[in-house]
C-alpha cells in the first residue's frame, strides 16, 4: 500500500515548518540579544572601572581578578582599623616568591 | 544529635609542584572537597604531565576540545597578557622548556637549548565550543595562574560550604575570603628568617614573583622575558594583592619582568596594590599599601629587602 500526500496539504505543513522555525529563530534569537545585551552591560561596566576598553568575556573576567582587594570596603578604611581579634581568623596563609 | 564544628582546621597535602594549605572553619568535607578541585585542575593544567589537557593541546599542533573551564582559563590568560601589554604571556612554554624548566622544580632543572624562534601563529579559543588551538611551535604554559586560580576556587567552595573564613594557599599564592580580615604573612624576598611583613585582607588574594626560588646554581632562573623570549635579564621580587589569587599571580608574573614605570602603571590600572623590590632594597609601592599593611616587617628593614638570584 502506498500512501500519498494530498496537493493542498504540503503548503500548509511547510507553512508550518517555516512558523516553526521563524518562532524558535526569533526565540533563539532574542534571548542571544539579551545574553548580548548583559554581556555588553558587563563589559562596558568592567571596562569603565579597569580604565581600558574590554572587548570580550575574557577580559572582563580578566580585570575583574586583577581588581582590588576587599571590593566592599570603604575607600577611608585601612588595614588597622578593621583587623578581628587575633585569635580568630587565624592566619590564613604565607605568600611567598613562587 | 548536633555536630560541632571544629575551631580550625588546616590541612597541607602536596599539589601542583607545592603545597596546598588549607586552613577554615569549616567542616572536613569541604576542605576534601576543595581539595580534589586542586587535584583535578593539576591533572588538567600540568605542563609536566603528558597525558594533561595542556599537554595535549601543545602537542596537537591544531585545535582540541578541552573543558570548558580549561578553555575558560586560558581565554582569561590570554586577556591577562593584553592587559598586562603582553609582560604576562601564557604561551612560553617552549621558551620555558629551552630555558631548562622542562621539568618540574623540585625534580631539577633540564637541559638548556637555544631560545627558541617564535612561531607565527596565535593561540585561539572558543570558549562555546571548548575548542583551543595551539599552533605548531607554540607552548601553552598556565604557571602563571594556576596555582591563583585554583586557590580561588577551592577557597570559593569552602567559603560557600558556610565557612566563616577560609584561606587556600598553594605555594605562596593564596587567596582568602573570611567574613572579617585575616591576615597573611609575605615572607621575604631571599627567605630569610626573620618578621614577616604581615597583610590583612577580607576578599582577596596575594601572590609574589621573582626569580630568588625556582632558580639554579647559575642562577637561572624561571621568568621569561615575552619579547625576548630568555630569561629576564634584570627581573624583580614583586608582591601583588589583588581581587583574586589568580588576578594576583598575572600580575606579579608581569610585574616581576616589566620596565618599573610599566610595571607600576599596569598595577594601578588594574586597581590592585603592589611592593616591587629591586635586588638592592629598593622597594616601590604602588596602589593602596596602607590598607592592607599591619605589619611592615622586613619592608620596614632596608637589608633584609635585599636578594640575589
Amino acid at each position: 500500500m502506498t500512501s500519498t500526500t494530498p496537493r493542498g496539504r504540503r503548503p500548509a505543513r511547510i507553512s508550518r515548518w517555516v512558523a516553526t522555525g521563524l518562532t524558535a529563530a526569533v526565540t533563539v534569537g532574542s534571548v542571544g540579544a539579551m545574553a548580548d545585551a548583559a554581556e555588553k552591560a558587563e563589559v562596558d561596566n568592567v571596562g569603565a572601572t579597569f580604565g581600558a576598553v574590554a572587548r570580550y568575556r575574557g577580559e572582563v573576567a580578566a580585570a575583574q581578578l586583577m581588581a582590588a582587594a576587599d571590593p566592599g570596603d570603604a575607600p577611608g578604611v585601612t588595614a588597622g582599623d578593621a583587623v578581628s581579634p587575633p585569635l580568630l581568623p587565624p592566619r590564613l596563609g604565607s605568600a611567598g616568591v613562587s | 544529635m548536633s555536630v560541632e564544628r571544629p575551631t580550625v582546621c588546616s590541612v597541607t597535602e602536596p599539589a601542583m609542584g607545592a603545597e596546598v594549605t588549607i586552613t577554615t572553619d569549616a567542616p572536613t568535607a569541604a576542605v576534601r572537597a576543595a581539595l580534589t578541585i586542586v587535584s583535578t585542575l593539576e591533572r588538567r593544567w600540568s605542563r609536566f604531565s603528558p597525558s594533561s589537557e595542556i599537554s595535549i593541546a601543545n602537542r596537537s599542533g591544531g585545535a582540541v576540545v578541552v573543558h570548558p573551564l580549561t578553555a575558560h582559563v586560558i581565554e582569561v590568560a590570554l586577556a591577562g597578557r593584553a592587559a598586562t601589554g603582553g609582560w604576562f604571556d601564557p604561551t612560553r612554554g617552549a621558551e620555558l622548556v629551552a630555558a631548562g624548566y622542562g621539568r618540574t622544580f623540585t625534580e631539577g632543572w633540564g637541559e638548556r637549548g637555544p631560545t627558541p624562534r617564535r612561531h607565527r601563529g596565535e593561540v585561539t579559543v572558543d570558549a562555546d565550543t571548548a575548542l583551543v588551538g595551539v599552533p605548531a611551535g607554540i607552548s601553552l604554559d598556565l604557571g602563571g595562574i594556576a596555582k591563583g586560580w585554583a586557590a580561588d576556587l577551592a577557597a570559593t567552595t569552602v567559603f560557600e560550604s558556610g565557612a566563616a573564613f577560609v584561606g587556600v594557599d598553594i605555594g605562596g599564592d593564596v587567596r582568602v575570603r573570611s567574613h572579617d580580615r585575616a591576615i597573611v604573612d609575605v615572607v621575604a624576598p631571599g627567605d630569610e628568617p626573620g618578621s614577616p611583613m604581615r597583610i590583612g585582607l577580607r576578599d582577596g588574594g596575594v601572590a609574589v614573583s621573582g626569580p630568588t626560588r625556582r632558580r639554579d646554581a647559575d642562577g637561572r632562573h624561571h621568568l621569561i622575558d615575552p619579547f625576548t623570549g630568555a630569561p629576564s635579564l634584570h627581573p624583580r621580587v614583586a608582591v601583588v594583592v589583588a581581587a583574586s589569587a589568580a588576578g594576583a599571580e598575572m600580575l606579579a608574573t608581569a610585574a616581576a619582568i616589566a620596565p618599573l614605570t610599566t610595571a607600576c602603571d599596569l598595577i594601578d590600572r588594574a586597581g590592585a596594590t603592589a611592593w616591587l623590590v629591586e635586588a638592592n632594597g629598593d622597594v616601590v609601592a604602588v596602589g593602596r599599601p596602607e590598607r592592607f599593611v599591619l605589619d611592615g616587617g622586613w619592608l620596614d628593614e632596608p637589608a633584609r629587602r635585599e636578594w640575589v638570584v
